[in-house]
């Protein structure tokens, strides 16, 4: 686990990292002038800081460690933020979230500063071994105890920063290299930095804000154009009068770069991370909330989402025909009474099943394929409400419709009943050959409504605002967590802290419609 | 589960086996086979999946485990089938069974002789009694420290934890002064590891197993037997669909025809085929292809077990979908002293997943508008318990193909299987009397609002098992009467139906055939 400081409050979590050599410590001044908006974790990658001594120094390793780090921080929504050598643990760490990598789901941008990128850095072969006889060997100190390499230190941190930085965030630079662990100095020069990610980083979607310093004679604005930005296709290049170190350089600018980048985040967030509970039926915010956390793995939130997207208010039927959907609208509405200012189209998704051709399994032997049968019943229905009520099933009213749908359930909604005279006619508008489906018999009608209800139940309690009245907490299995949280308090009338309230439960209710 | 870098075999080598099917028949001995150095190749018709990252908690989502092709269900007492007892994907139907492991009771072996209705089945209890041992060892069987209806029974793991349906039935089941529990549960109650499969961790309560397991707790074939098998050297295909044979002259197979993923058929060769597709596949593909079938007995006496279920409604939460669905166990109605029927039902709580209990409600109970909105606004507060009842064959209960081409069945003509079943006097009887006792025990656990609601389960039957060729259609090991290298294990074997869960017994039978098998090469 790597260490970790958090100072401020908001969202996202900016996780800040640091350069070659550097500590969190870096960070102080712009962590000062964000934190009031977005929450600033200054973490130290292995072998610098206070992770001096963790271990791992390959760019997978870190990553690793990062990837175990952030997930320990429980963080809902964060943004890496990474500086140099850190920038391209960032960019690895952004692939693993794109494939779907758990721990860090909550990823929703990078900042990457004078970033080292994915492919190899272009460092000169001269200066790299300059830099490795610098500082890559054990410090000593001299026979007054000073250390010998205190120099080296000195001119690493000001070969990098183009303009004067105070004193004393000089000095706390100079201590963080000389406090570093050489091991990882020497890992980084001679095999991190040469790692090759560009094709394992490929091209990803997510937003970023790379920040260059047009005196960075290695990792300027234009390099970084031309080797960087190609794998961040929504990313924006800021360029700042600086050279290397531009958190310690340039602090306030950078800040008001990135508070602009949390601004821009949540502003999209709002729009995009959203839109699927919002723009269909209205799942209570605080089961959305639910669905969001890490207690919901992603494959299980994925397919909740898939079933709050919107219906289409001019959907357009494929099985059925217009009137025939018309008619399942009204039919479902009996089987399950949706009293929300907006319901979910149960009578289009059954069509949209209907018209793919898919089923679940089985069917009575008793009544034809699917998509027959429906438009059978349907029409069955229209007959009944005709011959009883002297008009057509859209026309008749709720009490009505549930005496139909009674007499449907219990076997008696017998074809014999129809006057001849209705029957005919009926049949001569209904029946056709391509509008309408074959009537169907009591025995038939039965078996169908058995069906009807069961289908229309199952697409009623499948949408995520019905668990959430339910308070059913089943989704939340935490099966995504490395050991799979599931649940400890199982008993009855046992409940873990978080599950969802349920409502109480009415008394048996009146107006049962139960026939067997 | 893994299968990069598993051993592949060329279709025009001549392997020793082919396995058609990788649940609880196929799984186990093709575990078995391989390890016995045979070249064994796994047809399974459909996909392999990777649980931890693939399975969804969520029941919609997890519907590709179910088999979708339609099958066609006429009778009194219309088997569903989809969710219920069909499955498809490397590891069968186990990749979402419940796990319940009972060991039959050896008077449900004997039926026939003791009430004079059924079959018999032609071995004895002390036959299958070390592969029920073998199998709990292996898959790693949660169960109580000593088991009440057999003396000396021992499982290798301490008990599942009892969720909330578990205990009301506990209770409800001791003022009753009948006996209970902690269920045989094929699932890890600790981190589990055997040789020849990676560590399986404990179970975490989920209570989506009927899903599909996430972290390997529960035993199925893709977490056990099915990465043995490849370890010694078996392949498994997936997304092949077998829908033919090749024969020599003196009518033994030579060769599987299966219709791979691209569309395209495959030819393997082979020395002997081990059908393992279920009670309606294997049956429905020897109809298709005219095989085996000179007893004209293939799809003959089909079974589905009594599963009646009552449920009611608590004053106190339940959250049923916690835990392992069912944790408890009762025996005590194998035999029940005031029986009016053959035979017996054992007894477990239920816990289920809410769109599915929904479904049911809104099916079984006959609910609809508000009435069917105000159940499942309470579904916190609900438990239900229920049986699972021997079946007797009936002649005019079976499968037989329909005349509608199965569009599920990849273009090869295929058509739709049609299966019949009706309740005869026994399981109407038997339903009637599981219906009075668990109301009695729901009552005395406090619940109120109760209903019962008739369903069966399992697909039992269709190419049973006897030493009769002209009654039967495998010899007493799984051997085709009329085809000498065709073996059959799977549920459709099964003279009758017992009472206890058939997965176990299953297995049981396929590592028997397996030994069979192999006894038979070495002769």
């Amino acid at each position: 686990m790597l260490s970790s400081v958090a100072r401020g409050k908001g969202e996202p979590a900016l996780v800040m990292m640091p350069f070659l050599g550097g500590s969190r410590r870096e960070w102080g001044q712009v962590i000062e002038s964000v934190r009031e908006q977005a929450v600033c974790l200054g973490v130290d990658l292995p072998g610098f800081g206070a992770s001096r001594d963790v271990p791992g120094y390959t760019v997978e390793a870190m990553a690793e460690s990062l990837m175990q780090t952030v997930a320990a921080l429980d963080l809902r929504r964060f943004v890496l933020v990474g500086h140099s050598m850190s920038a391209k643990v960032a960019a690895v760490v952004a692939r693993c979230a794109a494939e779907g990598e758990p721990r860090v789901a909550g990823l929703e941008g990078l900042v990457l500063v004078a970033p080292s990128p994915p492919g190899p850095e272009p460092l000169p072969d001269r200066k790299r071994s300059q830099m490795i006889s610098a500082l890559g060997d054990e410090p000593r100190t001299d026979e007054r105890g000073r250390r010998k390499d205190r120099e080296a230190a000195e001119n690493y941190v000001r070969e990098n920063a183009a303009d004067d930085i105070p004193a004393e965030i000089f000095a706390g630079a100079v201590d963080d290299v000389l406090a570093m662990n050489r091991a990882a100095w020497r890992a980084w020069l001679e095999s991190g930095s040469r790692e090759d990610w560009s094709e394992r980083v490929g091209v990803l979607r997510l937003p970023v804000l790379l920040v260059a310093g047009d005196k960075d004679g290695a990792l300027g604005p234009e390099v970084q154009r031309s080797v960087s930005m190609p794998h961040w296709p929504n990313g924006r290049l800021a360029s700042l009068h600086s050279n290397h170190l531009i958190p310690m350089e340039k602090p306030a600018e950078l800040a008001r770069l990135i508070l602009g980048f949390v601004e821009e985040l949540n502003g999209s967030s709002a729009r995009a991370a959203r839109p699927d509970f919002s723009g269909g039926v209205p799942v209570e915010p605080a089961y959305v909330d639910l669905i969001l956390s890490k207690r919901v793995s992603v494959a299980t939130r994925a397919a909740l989402e898939a079933r709050t997207v919107a219906d289409d208010p001019a959907y357009e039927p494929q099985a059925l025909n217009v009137t025939e959907l018309a008619q399942m609208r009204a039919l479902v509405d009996r089987v399950v009474p949706q009293r929300g200012p907006v319901c979910v189209d149960l009578g289009a998704r059954i069509d949209q099943r209907l018209g793919s051709g898919t089923g679940d399994g089985w069917r009575f032997a008793v009544l034809p394929e699917d998509a027959l049968a429906y438009r059978g019943g349907l029409a069955t229905l229209e007959w009944h409400a005709q011959d009883q009520f002297g008009t057509g099933w859209l026309a008749i009213d709720g009490e009505q419709r549930d005496e139909l749908l009674a007499k449907a359930a219990a076997g008696k909604l017998e074809r014999s009943v129809l006057g001849s005279g209705l029957l005919a006619r009926l049949e001569a508008v209904v029946g056709a050959g391509k509008e309408g489906g074959p009537a169907l018999d009591g025995q038939q009608m039965l078996r169908w409504f058995d069906d009807v209800r069961a289908e229309t139940t199952k697409l009623y309690v499948a949408h995520p605002s019905t668990l959430a009245r339910m308070g059913y907490s089943g989704i939340a299995d935490g099966a995504d967590s490395e050991h799979q949280t599931g649940f400890v308090l199982i008993g009855e009338g046992e409940r873990e802290s978080w599950e969802p309230r349920s409502r109480e439960p009415r008394p048996k209710a009146a107006g049962t419609m139960g026939t067997r | 589960m893994k299968l990069e870098g598993m051993k592949c075999y060329g279709t025009d080598e001549i392997v020793d086996a082919v396995v058609i099917g990788t649940g609880a028949g196929g799984a186990p001995l093709l575990a078995r086979l391989a390890g016995a150095g045979l070249s064994v190749v796994a047809l399974e018709s459909g996909r392999n999946w990777d649980p931890g990252t693939e399975f969804a908690t969520d029941e919609v989502a997890q519907e590709a485990l179910y088999w979708t092709g339609e099958r066609i269900s006429a009778g009194e007492t219309p088997v569903a089938f989809g969710a219920n007892n069909s499955g498809t994907g490397v590891g069968g139907s186990m990749l979402h069974w419940g796990a319940y492991v009972p060991r039959v009771d050896p008077r449900d072996l004997k039926i026939r002789t003791e009430f004079g209705l059924s079959a018999d089945w032609p071995l004895e209890y002390e036959e299958l009694k070390p592969y029920y041992e073998e199998l709990e060892d292996f898959l790693g069987v949660s169960g109580p420290e000593t088991y009440p209806w057999e003396e000396g029974r021992r499982y290798p793991l301490p008990p599942i934890a009892l969720n909330a349906p578990a205990q009301a039935m506990r209770r409800g089941c001791a003022a009753l002064e009948v006996r209970t529990a902690e269920a045989p549960i094929a699932a890890v109650s600790r981190d589990y590891e055997k040789p020849g499969y990676p560590l399986r961790h404990a179970c975490v309560n989920r209570g989506y197993c009927h899903q599909g397991c996430r972290n390997g707790a529960k035993a199925s074939m893709d977490v056990t037997y099915l990465p043995v098998a490849v370890g010694a050297g078996a392949e498994i295909r997936a997304e092949s669909f077998v829908h033919g044979f090749e024969r020599d002259s003196s009518d033994r197979i030579t060769a599987v025809i299966y219709r791979d993923k691209d569309g395209q058929d495959v030819r393997q060769r082979c020395r002997a085929v081990l059908l393992c597709a279920g009670a309606v596949e294997s049956p429905r593909l020897l109809l298709h292809t005219g095989l085996a079938n000179s007893s004209g007995q293939v799809g003959r006496n089909f079974m589905a077990h009594v599963a009646t279920q009552v449920w009611g409604t608590f004053d106190h939460e339940m959250r049923m979908n916690k835990g392992f669905p069912a944790s408890l166990i009762t025996e005590d109605m194998i035999r029940a002293k005031d029986a009016n029927f053959a035979g017996g039902y054992v007894v477990q709580p239920l816990g289920v997943v809410p769109i599915t209990w929904a479904a049911q409600v809104a099916r079984g109970r006959g609910l609809w508008g508000q009435a069917l909105v105000d159940q499942i606004d309470s579904y916190n507060f609900m438990a239900g318990i229920g049986v699972n009842g021997d079946c007797m064959p009936d002649e005019k209960n079976y499968l037989e193909l329909s005349d509608e081409s199965d569009p599920a069945a990849r273009g090869t003509g295929m058509r739709k299987p049609l299966v019949h079943y009706s309740y005869g006097r026994n399981e109407q009887r038997m339903s009637t009397h599981g219906e009075n006792f668990m109301t009695e025990v729901w009552k005395a656990a406090g619940a109120r609002d109760i209903w019962t609601f008739q369903r069966n389960a399992h697909t039992i039957g269709t190419c049973r098992m006897g030493s009769d060729s002209q009654t039967n259609v495998v010899d007493r090991v799984g051997r085709s009467f009329d085809i000498g290298n065709l073996w059959i294990c799977d549920n459709s074997v099964f003279p009758s139906a017992l009472p206890a869960n058939p997965a176990l017994t299953i297995m049981a039978l396929s590592l028997r055939t397996a030994d069979a098998f192999l006894a038979e090469g070495r002769r």
